[in-house]
């Protein structure tokens, strides 16, 4: 029974919702609140290796010249969101020779789903 | 084009709907209680130094996870909140982490703190919306702040948000009786700053501000900024609106987009610093109605918050014998205090006194 009584008030609040002079009303936020967030977002992750599979920590993972950047960690592992469908990406080693030392890589990366995953390889510096 | 009475009488079944469904998606996270301002009007009463500690990240987020199982987390906004959210160091992680379950989030904040770097940063751990206070020009945002270079920072915060294509922001200004008659040019001065939403505020008694006198609008003020909102609304020029703080009769639709509901606890939900569970933060703590380090906040959300969904009992005091109650519902939930006898203050009677 109390199924039922939902079921009907979540096809009441649809009927609402398709009204559109209630429909706001779906878009709402509290007085000392913030905005709802109903943007596209795209999570890029990945590890970063040396061509032998071994992970490199204390990699600066950027984007775009921008500012936004991420260092991998131990596991050589980085993460970011964004909102853009091609990005330039830029893997550089800017600890010198703690954890190795290795040669900047640069790629132009397409996006087309929500979640990407990029695995990088760096050559070793001669 | 609906009458009014049908599209209020309407509003009240969908507004009755909700409550009976009451789905969580807003959630407070009040982070820390550390700020690096002091403002007159403070609510929460933080200080740069708060003696309750930031709650740890981790502890906030077991308490949460258990929503993913019950709602689609994605319609679920994380508003982190303070004293200034952005004093925690760890607040990109925390971000990133919430975004990675499933949750949207954002900050609200003074933007003191806020530069290029951290902009980034956040923008990067998927942050999607950010509330800024400004009020006003410089030297009435100064004194509300009761900081001289507040204004100065809290601006270039503003034209770091508005740089971004990603974020969904609005600026939320305090009206008092020192910047009321600057709203108009505060507006184009926004408007030249490429902001698109703007919320006006009156500032309640409540806090810091309930000693200062200064702060409370007068009725002749109250007229003049529903008519400001109404008139900035009918330009279009810059998406502005009165915020959700009370009934405000037959200004209703003119100065938001619907009508007035007071969702605290209906559709809002608070983890405060100390891990009390509520609705918004600002409401009196005598409405608490768990907390996560003995109750399961999910079971508080689907079974406690009587007090919040059944509003009969707001009938007191000067809201028992109101006409408007039906569509009012008892006000802001904020503006009531543990004894339950009577709303702090009601807009539309002060706006209803002060007609000719
Ligand atoms: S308690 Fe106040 S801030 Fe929260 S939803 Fe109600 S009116 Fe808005
Ligand atoms: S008196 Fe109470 S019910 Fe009536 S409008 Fe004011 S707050 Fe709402």
């Amino acid at each position: 029974m109390e199924k039922f009584i939902t079921k009907k008030r979540k096809i009441l609040r649809n009927i609402f919702r398709g009204l559109s002079l209630t429909s706001i009303a779906f878009v709402f936020q509290a007085c000392y609140g913030i905005e709802r967030d109903f943007g596209n977002d795209i999570l890029v992750e990945g590890v970063v290796t040396t061509r032998g599979n071994k992970p490199i920590e204390g990699i600066k993972v950027s984007y775009d010249n921008s500012l936004q950047y991420e260092l991998t960690d131990s596991e050589g592992k980085y993460s970011f969101y964004t909102y853009k469908a091609e990005l330039n990406m830029k893997f550089e080693d800017i600890d010198s020779i703690q954890n190795g030392l290795f040669l900047p890589q640069e790629m132009l990366v397409h996006i087309t789903a929500n979640r990407v995953k990029l695995n990088v390889k760096l050559d070793a510096a001669p | 084009m609906l009458p009014h009475k049908i599209t209020q009488y309407l509003h009240n079944i969908f507004r009755k709907n909700e409550t009976n469904l009451h789905i969580l998606n807003y959630l407070f996270w009040e982070c820390t209680q550390r700020c690096n301002l002091h403002c007159l009007h403070c609510g929460s009463d933080c200080i740069a130094d708060a003696k309750t500690p930031d709650m740890p990240f981790e502890d906030f987020l077991q308490a949460i996870l258990p929503l993913k199982d019950a709602y689609e987390p994605d319609s679920i906004t994380v508003a982190i909140t303070g004293g200034e959210p952005l004093l925690r160091k760890d607040l990109p992680q925390c971000g990133k982490t919430l975004r990675k379950h499933g949750f949207r989030w954002g900050i609200v904040t003074n933007g003191y703190a806020y530069n290029a770097e951290i902009h980034a940063k956040l923008l990067s751990a998927g942050m999607g919306a950010v509330t800024l206070s400004l009020d006003g020009f410089e030297e009435s945002h100064n004194w509300l702040r009761a900081n001289q270079n507040s204004f100065s920072h809290a601006v270039k915060a503003l034209d770091l948000i508005t740089s971004s294509d990603r974020l969904f922001y609005d600026v939320v200004t305090c009206v008092h009786q020192r910047n009321i008659r600057e709203l108009e040019s505060f507006k184009e001065f926004l408007i030249s700053k490429h902001v698109k939403a703007w919320r006006l505020f009156t500032i309640a008694p409540i806090g810091r501000a309930a000693a200062r006198s200064e702060l409370r609008l007068t009725t002749e003020d109250l007229h003049f900024l529903m008519d400001f909102i109404a008139k900035a609304r009918a330009d279009k020029r810059i998406d502005t609106k009165f915020s959700c703080e009370a009934y405000v009769g037959n200004y209703e639709t003119k100065v938001r987009d619907c009508y007035f509901f007071c969702r605290a606890g209906i559709n809002i939900a608070s983890v405060l610093i100390d891990g009390s569970i509520s609705a918004c933060p600002n409401i009196n703590r005598h409405f608490v109605q768990g907390n996560i380090y003995r109750d399961a906040f999910l079971d508080v959300w689907h079974k406690r918050f009587e007090v919040m969904r059944n509003r009969e009992w707001t009938k007191t005091g000067i809201c028992s014998a109101c006409k408007k109650h039906k569509y009012c519902n008892g006000g802001a939930m904020h503006l009531w205090n543990e004894q339950q006898d009577g709303i702090m203050l009601c807009i539309n009677k002060e706006l209803s006194a002060g007609k000719t």
